[in-house]
């Protein structure tokens, strides 16, 4: 290859915004700026290779990419065991997916092809995965549960894995420590989560939950990997809930959360955002803004209670970008903004019903080995 | 209806007559043609060849508006077929020089499949002094810092 003249640095940029992730990650080397910019998140997030949704079926794994027309790819993940078995949770941390299978779960970045088998201890009742962060010195681990045979099947056990020492910790405390003005006093209470799953920000994991006497006022706890124990993060801003509501967290710009609540009898979506980015310890300081309130006539309903199959989204500057099932399992994207619902498209090639999905962040994160920041780990800022 | 012609010129001076709705796909072309009717449209930093080459690519891709609403010339398949064949057949200089003249004259499809394609021979390239070479890259890199980038990058076994 050869070039008489240079390239302009804008047609450089257009030219690497085709070229994989996969294949990017090795031109860090040419030079300075090429690193800086292959290790830009933002330019990474506008490759013309990366999705926006993970879907994953019984047999295949497809991604997603809203640009604004809808391209489905199917993708491919070298792991033998998934041909065999099917995925029962997909999980999105980070730039990261936890898709648990069998009895184990492998974590897999589909931009770097990278993936590793979280194996449960030998005869380990199942465990049910949750999400992956990092504690203070930077180790990463899963957190996990089960339920044991002989305990009531309300009561739920917690265990982390660590992927520096590849071994499991059960947690002996659960104790929810309620933030804000009265820190100091724990509550024991019991608390539930709802049957969303969670969400991953900064190595911390956020859920939400509430307390079995307050049952429909929502908050959000956090997973504390350094303490490997539950805290109260803040209060969300949604009330009048009911069970069937749909209430998903999401994350808002990189650093903040968005929160989407479709009532289930009215069919009206709600979106707020956190004002500020979020850190672990400022959940008092919390402050949610409304951002978007939708009720037109045409909307869809966005769980459906057969499978509690939940809606995963993102936001797209003013529009709210879903992936739903239908009432028979098939998949959609919706696109929502201006008050009205803008498109919605059946993703065709996806065939097998009620498919698992996650909305998706790429990055370049490798597969964690060690800790994080030493060996292979870089984090890209 | 006898269709509205405009004419091109290319840097050795050629002429090349075409249809209006053709070179309209260029958003710079679409531009001067409203401004200034009638006139030959001077394109002074390309040549006859990538020029004839740009060309051909708006014939096959300009949306044929025959009074019964948009339709496209062939199919959306058959296009993207097309048009991997005709990046195919260009070799990497010239291939550089027309995806330049995409940018200049304003055309986001022929950019965007010249770019892949030359996206595409730089992911299958493993030689980091090609890279550099194809877009005269000096690297300012010390040894440590390469070795340093490499260690992050190294994959976990």
């Amino acid at each position: 290859m050869e070039n008489k003249e240079n390239l302009p640095w804008e047609l450089i940029l257009e030219i690497l915004s085709h070229v994989p992730p996969k294949s990017l990650v090795r031109f860090r080397t040419i030079s300075k700026q090429w690193n800086t910019i292959i290790s830009d998140k933002a330019f990474i997030k506008n490759n013309k290779t990366t999705f926006q949704f993970i879907l994953a079926t019984k047999s295949k794994i497809y991604g997603v990419r809203v640009n604004p027309k809808i391209e489905v790819t199917e993708l491919t993940l070298d792991i033998p065991a998934l041909e065999s078995q099917s995925p029962r949770q997909l999980i999105s941390c980070e730039g990261l997916l936890l898709c648990s299978v069998g009895k184990g779960a492998v974590v897999w970045n589909p931009y770097l092809g990278q993936t590793r088998w979280i194996d449960p201890e030998s005869n380990h009742p199942i465990i049910k995965f949750y999400g992956i962060g990092y504690d203070y010195d930077c180790r990463y681990k899963t957190l996990a549960s089960y339920k044991k045979y002989w305990a009531p099947l309300t009561r739920t056990f917690w265990k982390t894995h660590d992927f520096s020492s590849d071994g499991w910790n059960d947690l002996h405390t659960m104790v929810l420590i309620s933030g804000g003005s009265n820190s100091s006093t724990q509550k024991g209470g019991s608390i539930t989560f709802r049957t969303t799953c969670g969400v991953s920000l900064n190595g911390t994991w956020y859920r939400i939950a509430s307390y079995d006497k307050t049952k429909y006022l929502f908050f959000l706890i956090y997973f504390d990997f350094s303490m490997e124990a539950f805290y109260k993060f803040c209060d969300l801003p949604c009330d009048d809930n009911h069970a069937q509501d749909t209430l998903v967290v999401g994350v808002f710009k990189g650093g903040r959360f968005s929160l989407l609540k479709q009532s289930h009898l009215t069919k009206k979506i709600q979106i707020w955002v956190t004002k500020n980015e979020i850190h672990k310890r400022g959940g008092e300081n919390v402050e949610w803004i409304n951002f978007m309130e939708v009720s037109a006539p045409n909307l869809p309903t966005l769980v459906q209670t057969r499978s509690y199959s939940q809606p995963s989204f993102f936001i797209d500057d003013k529009r709210l970008v879903v992936c739903s099932c239908d009432e028979t399992g098939r998949a959609w994207i919706y696109v929502v903004g201006n008050n009205n619902l803008i498109s919605k498209t059946k993703i065709e090639l996806v065939v097998d019903l009620w498919p698992l999905h996650c909305s998706f962040t790429p990055s370049l994160v490798s597969v964690p080995r060690g800790r994080k920041g030493e060996e292979h780990n870089y984090k890209f800022n | 209806m006898s269709k509205k012609m405009i004419v091109l010129k290319s840097s050795e001076g050629v002429s090349f007559v075409v249809e209006e709705a053709v070179a309209r796909q260029s958003k710079i072309i679409s531009f001067l043609v409203e401004e200034f009717p009638d006139r030959e449209l001077p394109l002074t930093n390309m040549t006859s060849e990538i020029l004839r080459k740009t060309i051909e690519y708006c014939k096959k891709h300009v949306v044929e508006d025959d009074g019964g609403g948009d339709s496209s010339s062939s199919s959306s398949g058959d296009l993207k077929e097309w048009d991997v064949k005709f990046v195919a057949e260009i070799d990497q200089p010239r291939l550089m020089d027309l995806l330049m003249a995409a940018n200049y004259l304003d055309i986001p499809s022929l950019l965007d499949v010249t770019c892949q394609k030359v996206a595409d021979t730089i992911a299958a390239c493993n030689d980091e002094k090609e890279i550099r070479a194809t877009f005269n890259i000096e690297n300012d890199f010390t040894e440590e810092e390469v070795e340093a980038i490499r260690m992050e990058n190294q994959y976990p076994i």
